[in-house]
């Protein structure tokens, strides 16, 4: 399933990066100037990734345990007024 | 004369596009080996599996496969089509666009996927080496 997530992450970075870095269509072969974006931008993008992800893991406990004290709270509201 | 002008004419295109369809076909064909070779290639270099996981691997690998040729789509019509337009049909500009905007997107992502699998050997190797120092 973690390698499935990675092909559609993977799908996504070509889109990405073949729109930010082929401005035009002139010729059939990629420039040097084309891969060397392509390379940069394909990191970058992993690296974001990554970011991403070490973030999200940080902030989604607190979201989560946040969530879970209004839904006890509500209860604990609907108790005391049945 | 002008019959036999009109003839030569007309015989000289049946020959050049004639010549013309061959190398086309020759093209095509070399272009089909090519691909069934470097699908031989990726296979045989897959960690051997049992025919269930083969399958899925299959299934997944299809299913990426729509994936890119839908997000292709959007993106050459993007690049290539104008937004204001009143002809349904293609135009010989738009045509050979489409035609180089394809190639392109399946070198990009062909890079992009050597390279990804590049990092990834990077990134298990240093894992590795954190696992043997502690």
């Amino acid at each position: 399933m973690g390698f499935r997530d990675f092909l559609l992450v993977y799908n996504r970075i070509a889109e990405y990066c073949f729109a930010h870095c082929i401005e035009n269509l002139n010729d059939r072969s990629l420039s040097d100037e084309e891969i060397r974006c392509v390379d940069v931008c394909c990191g970058k993008q992993v690296n974001l990734n990554h970011k991403l992800m070490s973030v999200y893991m940080e902030e989604q406990p607190k979201i989560l345990e946040k969530r879970i004290q209004e839904v006890q709270k509500l209860e604990s509201a609907q108790q005391t007024t049945t | 004369m002008r019959a036999g002008i009109v003839a030569a004419g007309i015989g000289g295109f049946v020959l050049a596009k004639r010549s013309i369809d061959k190398k086309r076909y020759e093209n095509m064909k070399h272009r089909e080996e090519v691909l069934i070779y470097t699908d031989q290639r990726r296979m045989a270099s897959l960690p051997q599996l049992d025919v269930s996981k083969l399958k899925i691997v299959q299934d997944l690998e299809i299913e990426m496969m729509s994936d890119m040729y839908n997000k292709m789509t959007t993106a050459c019509n993007k690049k290539c089509i104008p937004s204001k337009y009143r002809d349904p049909s293609l135009t010989k500009g738009e045509s050979v666009c489409l035609d180089r905007c394809v190639a392109k997107y399946l070198d990009v992502h062909e890079r992009i996927g050597r390279k990804l699998t590049q990092l990834s050997m990077q990134d298990e190797e240093l894992i590795k080496q954190i696992q043997a120092e502690q």
